[in-house]
């Protein structure tokens, strides 16, 4: 709490200092806009470039992405970690992907699909789905040997549902409350290269119109809305995953 | 219950085998605790698994009644209240049994607790009630108290003791202390490093089923205090026996 309020304290000197230096004594310069222009391009910037829209479709792919390939984890989790406690040379293979650079991977499905919202959709899932199952993976490796000697002894039949999964639940979420904030970097990319329509594609059409005001309003939403997801998926992690392993 | 030649070598990458059990043979008595007493790496963790069915025996050992392990580190799931704990083992528990663990253990009136941030014998009462549950022959602790504290330890002690002593749970303990050995065990058998053979066993006859006060009896603390003898008496007696 003590950590917020600091933050907030924070915030309000910057925007002090902001408003005072930018509304009355740099009035005239490049760098950042006027106080009072930035609160009347808000409204402005919200019905030209359709900004609602916008946002409802970047925020739909990323946390339809996160939420979904956690679901079909936890659907699938009995073969899959199956698969993984039995083939360590799979657990290697996917580590793999740690090293692939997302951005070439944008700019070819960007070639082969154009401003396909399907295919981008596709493409975020995966991202999203081999990067929970990367974590899933090496969290089995470390699940702790007593309570996998406890299973295997009392009720092996509950060894990959109930103990690989729920030892590895923690660190999943964790993933996703982190990975969240990359994801809306990889999607805005997509969007700004491949031009299909979202957050993304909306900061390149400013960019085209050198519109300073309307790329840090958009700017200023997307902090907000990482924000607010941020808050939103760490209570559901304290909700759905309590403990400490 | 016999237990015979049990053998285990252990094969690494670099093509180095090591024996760690060499024709290990030693039998438990139903209804009594009987502890191995061994100085660390002498092979008594992996004795217990082989037991437990977790590891395997260079010639594998027939498996014919229920052996239930409890891990020297806490192995309560977290994600798992203690009644949830216990069902763990076994599904088919009815509210009546569960309490009546949950009562024997010591933990009534925590059901609905989560072991996270409970203290380390807190933890151990957890794991015991769920080895309870399935209803094992033998209950196999691996060094349970290495990391409780003095009163912790006497007290999970006296609960060893009490459940011994009133539901003839069979206890099997590996132990690198000779005062726990020497507190709670019908039979001590003492595995050396290298050990071969029957292990060397020694029996203690207790006055008294209060840890506590076979703690305060002068032959406690005569027998500790006497320890290279002790241990001269399981170097050269196959088997003799104490009063405590």
């Amino acid at each position: 709490m003590n950590n917020y309020k600091h933050k907030l304290k924070l915030l309000s000197a910057l925007l002090f200092v902001y408003i005072i230096l930018f509304e009355f004594i740099l009035e005239h310069n490049k760098f950042l806009p006027k106080p009072s222009i930035l609160f009347e391009s808000l409204f402005q910037i919200w019905k030209d470039y359709n900004l609602l829209s916008g946002i409802l479709i970047t925020a739909g792919i990323v946390y339809f992405s996160i939420v979904g390939s956690f679901i079909l984890l936890w659907l699938l989790k009995n073969p899959i970690i199956k698969f993984f406690a039995k083939y360590s040379c799979g657990i290697e293979a996917l580590q793999l992907f740690k090293s692939v650079p997302v951005f070439m991977l944008i700019l070819i499905v960007s070639l082969w699909f154009d401003a396909s919202e399907s295919a981008k959709s596709v493409f975020i899932f995966l991202i999203t789905f081999i990067s929970l199952s990367r974590v899933l993976a090496k969290e089995l490796s470390r699940t702790k040997k007593e309570y996998l000697e406890v299973a295997q002894n009392l009720n092996p039949e509950k060894l990959y549902a109930e103990v690989y999964w729920k030892s590895s639940l923690p660190s999943l979420l964790e993933l996703a409350v982190r990975f969240q904030r990359v994801l809306w970097l990889i999607v805005l990319v997509y969007e700004f290269v491949s031009m299909s329509f979202g957050m993304g594609a909306i900061m390149r059409l400013a960019l085209l119109y050198q519109d300073l005001s309307g790329i840090i309003i958009i700017g200023i939403i997307q902090v907000l809305l990482i924000w607010l997801g941020t808050v939103t998926l760490q209570f559901l992690k304290k909700k759905i995953a309590f403990w400490e392993t | 219950m016999k237990f015979e030649n049990i053998n285990k070598t252990f094969s690494y990458k670099n093509g180095l085998n090591v024996k760690l059990l060499n024709n290990i043979s030693f039998e438990i008595n139903s209804g009594e605790i009987t502890s191995i007493l061994a100085s660390a790496g002498s092979g008594k963790t992996t004795l217990l698994k082989i037991i437990c069915g977790l590891e395997t025996a260079d010639s594998p050992i027939k498996q014919e009644s229920k052996f239930c392990f409890i891990p020297s580190k806490p192995s309560s799931f977290p994600w798992l209240n203690v009644k949830e704990n216990i069902l763990f083992a076994n599904e088919n528990l009815d509210s009546v049994s569960i309490n009546s663990l949950i009562k024997a253990v010591g933990l009534d009136g925590y059901e609905n607790h989560y072991p996270n941030n409970k203290s380390l014998g807190f933890r151990f009462r957890i794991s015991l009630a769920r080895a309870l549950a399935s209803n094992p022959k033998v209950l196999a602790l691996d060094e349970p108290f290495a990391s409780m504290d003095q009163r912790t330890k006497f007290e999970i002690l006296q609960l060893i003791v009490d459940l011994n002593k009133l539901q003839k749970t069979t206890f099997l303990f590996a132990t690198s202390n000779l005062c726990e050995a020497l507190l709670v065990s019908h039979t001590t058998f003492l595995m050396k490093k290298e050990s071969t053979g029957v292990l060397l066993s020694r029996k203690t006859e207790y006055q008294s089923d209060n840890v506590f006060e076979r703690v305060r009896s002068d032959n406690y603390s005569k027998y500790l205090a006497d320890e290279e003898n002790l241990a001269k008496g399981f170097a050269t007696q196959q088997s003799f026996t104490i009063s405590l």
